[in-house]
This record gives C-alpha cells, sequence and structure tokens, in this order.
C-alpha cells in the first residue's frame, strides 16, 4: 500500500515539475540568450545522464575502456547524425570488441 | 488561362508533419524499447503487481523514478520519502521543460496541458536533435502530438512486455552497456554546436566527478554546462 501511495505522490509531484516548468517559462518572454542557456543546461542533463549511467555500469562490472569505447562508438555515429540503430549498433559494437580485447 | 498559371505553391500538407513525427518517434523507439523491458523486468523483481507497474508507467513516465519508488518501498522506506526521492530524481524535467517552453509559446491551452505530459530524455533530444527550429506552431503541435503518443505507446508495450517476461529476458554486459550507449545516443545530435558540445562536455565532467550522486549530481551538471556553454558561446560571437 505505501508503494502505491509514493507512487502517487511521484505521478503528481512530476507533473507539477513538468507543467509548472512549461507554463512558467513559455508565459514569460525571455531574451534569446536566456533561451541559449537553457538548451545548455538540457544538453549537460543529457550528457551527465551519460556520466552517471557509465560509472554505474563500470561499477556493475563492464570494464571502464569497454564503457568508454562503447560511448565513443555512439558519440561518434550520433555526431553524424546516423539513425537511432545504427548510434546504438555502433557503442554497442565497439564496446563488445574493447571488452574481448581487455579480456 | 488557369492552367497557364500551373498549380502554383502547395499549401504544407498537415499529413506531412504527422508522418515525419511519426517516423522520428519510430527511430527513437530503440531507445526506449530496451530500458522499457529492462525496467519492467525490475519493477516485477521487486514484486510490484502489473497493473500497479502500467499505472506507474503510464502517468509517471519516468522510469528511473519509478524504480527508485519500487526498491525504496521494498526496504521498507516510508511513502512520503520514496515520492520525494523520486520527485528529485525527475527535476531534470524542469530543465526540458524550461528549454522547450519557445515551442508552447501561443500554442492553444489544451496543448499547453497535453505537451508537458510527454517531457522525458527521449522526445526533448527528439525534439531539440530532429525537428526543424522554425517550425509553424500549428504544425510543431502535430509533430510533437504524434511523436509523443507513439513514444508513450512504446514505453506502456516494452514495460509491460519486460514486467511480464521478467526473467526470460537476456541479462550479461551488453545490457549493462545499452545505457549509457542510448544517452550518448541522445545527447550526440547535439554536438554539433560547439557551445553544446563544452555543455555537454562541462555537464558529463561534473556528474562523473561529483561525489552527489543522482539528481543533486545531475542538476549541478546542468548548471555547469548552462554557465559554460554559454561563456564559451559568448567567446564565439565576439
Amino acid at each position: 500500500m505505501s508503494g502505491l501511495i509514493a507512487l502517487c505522490i511521484a505521478i503528481v509531484g512530476t507533473a507539477a515539475l513538468r507543467w509548472g516548468s512549461v507554463w512558467f517559462f513559455s508565459s514569460h518572454r525571455l531574451p534569446g540568450s536566456v533561451e541559449h542557456v537553457l538548451r545548455g543546461g538540457a544538453t549537460a542533463v543529457l550528457a551527465s545522464l551519460v556520466a552517471s549511467s557509465a560509472r554505474e555500469s563500470a561499477s556493475a562490472g563492464v570494464p571502464a575502456p569497454a564503457v568508454i569505447a562503447a560511448i565513443a562508438g555512439a558519440a561518434v555515429a550520433g555526431r553524424f547524425r546516423g539513425s537511432m540503430v545504427a548510434t546504438l549498433g555502433a557503442g554497442l559494437v565497439a564496446g563488445m570488441v574493447t571488452m574481448e580485447l581487455v579480456g | 488561362m488557369r492552367q497557364a498559371l500551373g498549380p502554383g505553391p502547395r499549401p504544407q500538407s498537415s499529413n506531412r508533419w504527422v508522418r515525419q513525427g511519426a517516423l522520428h518517434a519510430a527511430g527513437m523507439l530503440p531507445a526506449v524499447v530496451p530500458l522499457g523491458l529492462a525496467f519492467g523486468s525490475a519493477v516485477a523483481e521487486h514484486e510490484t503487481s502489473i497493473p500497479v507497474a502500467w499505472l506507474g508507467a503510464a502517468l509517471l513516465l519516468a522510469g528511473s523514478a519509478q524504480l527508485s519508488v519500487a526498491t525504496q518501498t521494498a526496504e521498507g522506506s516510508g511513502a512520503l520519502a520514496a515520492g520525494a526521492v523520486a520527485i528529485a530524481i525527475n527535476s531534470r524535467f524542469v530543465i526540458y521543460g524550461a528549454a522547450l517552453a519557445h515551442r508552447f509559446r501561443g500554442q492553444p491551452r489544451w496543448f499547453r496541458w497535453v505537451g508537458p505530459w510527454f517531457v522525458v530524455d527521449q522526445m526533448y533530444a527528439l525534439v531539440e536533435g530532429r525537428e526543424p527550429a522554425n517550425t509553424e506552431r500549428n504544425r510543431f503541435r502535430e509533430y510533437y502530438v504524434t511523436a509523443g503518443s507513439l513514444l508513450w505507446i512504446g514505453w506502456q508495450l516494452s514495460v509491460v512486455a519486460g514486467a511480464t517476461l521478467g526473467p526470460s529476458l537476456p541479462t550479461g554486459s551488453v545490457l549493462e552497456l545499452i545505457v549509457p550507449v542510448m544517452f550518448t545516443a541522445l545527447v550526440a545530435p547535439s554536438l554539433i554546436r560547439p557551445n553544446q558540445a563544452v555543455a555537454a562536455a562541462a555537464g558529463g565532467a561534473v556528474a562523473f566527478g561529483s561525489a552527489t550522486a543522482g539528481s543533486v549530481g545531475v542538476l549541478l551538471a546542468a548548471g555547469a554546462g548552462a554557465v559554460i556553454g554559454a561563456v564559451a558561446s559568448s567567446r564565439a560571437v565576439r
């Protein structure tokens, strides 16, 4: 029962974050430079998720060089606007090959 | 006379934007389905019933936060504490919402109510990475609602599949690599712009080096990335 209550709290709180943010920032006309900064912040959030998930993978036993190779492979493929399948594939292949090499 | 003038410029078809939204969302599904399967399987391990898992997947639309709720309540945390941690994990949506807000400006009320629901990592990456910035408002609505709905459906189906199949899903090192690779795939298209690349590098470095893991680390990274990216951008302009 406490799980369901916690889930309801999370649902309501998250909804407030999503709606509040969009409504607040779309109701105020911000200078272009501020919008630029916000986009930089959002990109940094995604990058921080890469870093924290990489750390989790390494702590789960995946060799660090394999994690780095996987991220580098996906970054190169995605940088050139490869499809999502190609980007994921490039990252996973690079990671797996490195894992084989480092044993 | 009419024939001599020819057909003239054709108005942009509404279907085109719906189709484009569907195509882009379908392309993003490989970044949604593995996470949904893994998340559904993990939630099932915590003995969360499938209807509750599905309810959370449908309304919360945030795997890591929902998994945190399941883990913490299984470990005996109170409902308020577990809910608060989940909200803190989702605080990154404030940044996405703020960055996407200019697309919601001048839109009808219904869209400003429905649209924020789809604000997740994949949707932010899709809109900022693939959809042209100067799209007309009504075309953007068609694109956004189509893409958001398809990603939502993909997430629900993969969570239910993960919760149902559970132990029969494969495990191993490849799966441990999927999450960082998936987030890299989301951020990579933004790296074309130098200031975004600087922001990403700063955010990644701060998150990696941050002693405070989780949501605080993510927010610190967002702040550092935003400031350093803005400084880099202003230097480039000079």
